[in-house]
């Protein structure tokens, strides 16, 4: 998969954990994210590596997913990254 | 025609002479009087290359962090090794190499180094439009890495003004090509954008700026016009960066 690919799924993945108020379960994001359940391990653990999501636990002891902070400056930042790609053709 | 061989500095009223500077030739004829740049303007001038591509490098930082992107990587990757080069090439003109070995050494090292950087930033630079067409790209990166090293080995070997100009021919012929094919593809993809335009300009003066360094036999009347220019080329470059970058 190219790596602009990469950038866009990041993207939506994280903004899907947003759109849900910052706490989502891994197999509602995956569901969501529309991906094939290989894929969305790669990218999930990708993004875990990264520091941009973290797995929290509710009161019930159950896995859920929310952004860190590195992961809320990449949404802000996305376009500015996407404009530069274009704009110098990398 | 009077040939004078000596070594050290260039005195500006003689119009035709050989000197043998810094390893390398440095020459002026065709009865044309030199406008050379002094010491001063060619440290300023580099200070100004290696403050622009730090510039460059430290304000494309942050994207690069959040993206890990391999195309920002190469891009940012050009620009370091654009400023360690100019850093090397301080030595080169502000040193007049003395008869003893350690300053011969110190000057070759330079040189070395000089050409290794500054070839590893044309290389960045290709290799930042060109990754997404290369499948190994990691073995592409070593490859460039070898030839660096070649040429800058060769450089100091092979003496040779006419070398010289055939390495830097080739090179920037290949550069050249590659960019353009590279922003064809591109601008199939995506909207128009003739930044490629700009590489070209950038891959053009660094090789001027190169084969100048080494050989200023056609170009010392002209260096100055050719400095200018290529500060030109960096700001407009370092300005769409730090607006594009948000800095």
């Amino acid at each position: 998969m190219a790596k602009r690919g990469r950038l866009e799924i990041m993207e939506n993945t994280l903004k899907i954990i947003k759109e849900n108020r910052n706490f989502i379960r891994p197999t509602v994001l995956l569901r969501k994210s529309k991906m094939s359940s290989i894929n969305f391990k790669d990218y999930y653990n990708d993004l875990i590596k990264n520091g941009f999501i973290k797995e929290v636990f509710d009161d019930n002891d159950k896995k859920h997913v929310s952004l860190t902070e590195k992961g809320t400056k990449f949404l802000e930042r996305y376009k500015v990254i996407i404009e530069f790609i274009d704009e110098f053709e990398l | 025609m009077t040939i004078i061989v000596t070594q050290g500095t260039v005195d500006p009223n003689i119009t035709a002479k050989v000197v043998v500077y810094h390893g390398t030739f440095r020459a002026t004829n065709f009865g044309l009087p030199i406008i050379a740049p002094t010491v001063g303007a060619e440290v300023i001038y580099s200070f100004a290359i290696i403050f622009c591509s730090l510039m460059i490098y430290f304000g494309t930082r942050e994207l690069y962090e959040l993206s890990t992107y391999k195309g920002l990587k190469y891009f940012r990757c050009a620009f370091l090794f654009l400023a360690i080069a100019y850093i090397f090439r301080l030595p080169t003109i502000s040193l007049a190499p003395g008869p003893e070995i350690t300053s011969l050494i110190w000057v070759y090292i330079s040189l070395f180094a000089f050409m290794y950087f500054s070839s590893m930033a044309i290389f960045y630079l290709i290799e930042g439009v060109l990754w997404k067409n290369l499948k190994e790209s990691s073995k592409i990166s070593y490859l460039f890495h070898g030839i660096a090293i070649i040429i800058s080995l060769a450089t100091i070997i092979f003496n040779n003004p006419f070398f010289y100009l055939g390495l830097n021919v080739i090179l920037f012929i290949s550069a050249g090509i590659a960019i353009y094919l590279a922003s064809h593809n591109h601008k199939l993809k995506s909207k128009k954008n003739y930044f490629h335009r700009l590489y070209i300009l950038l891959l053009v003066f660094l090789v001027l700026n190169i084969f100048s360094a080494l050989v200023p036999i056609f170009m010392d009347t002209l260096k100055l016009f050719l400095y200018l220019v290529s500060l030109s080329v960096f700001f407009v470059i370092l300005y769409r960066v730090l607006k594009k970058s948000g800095d």
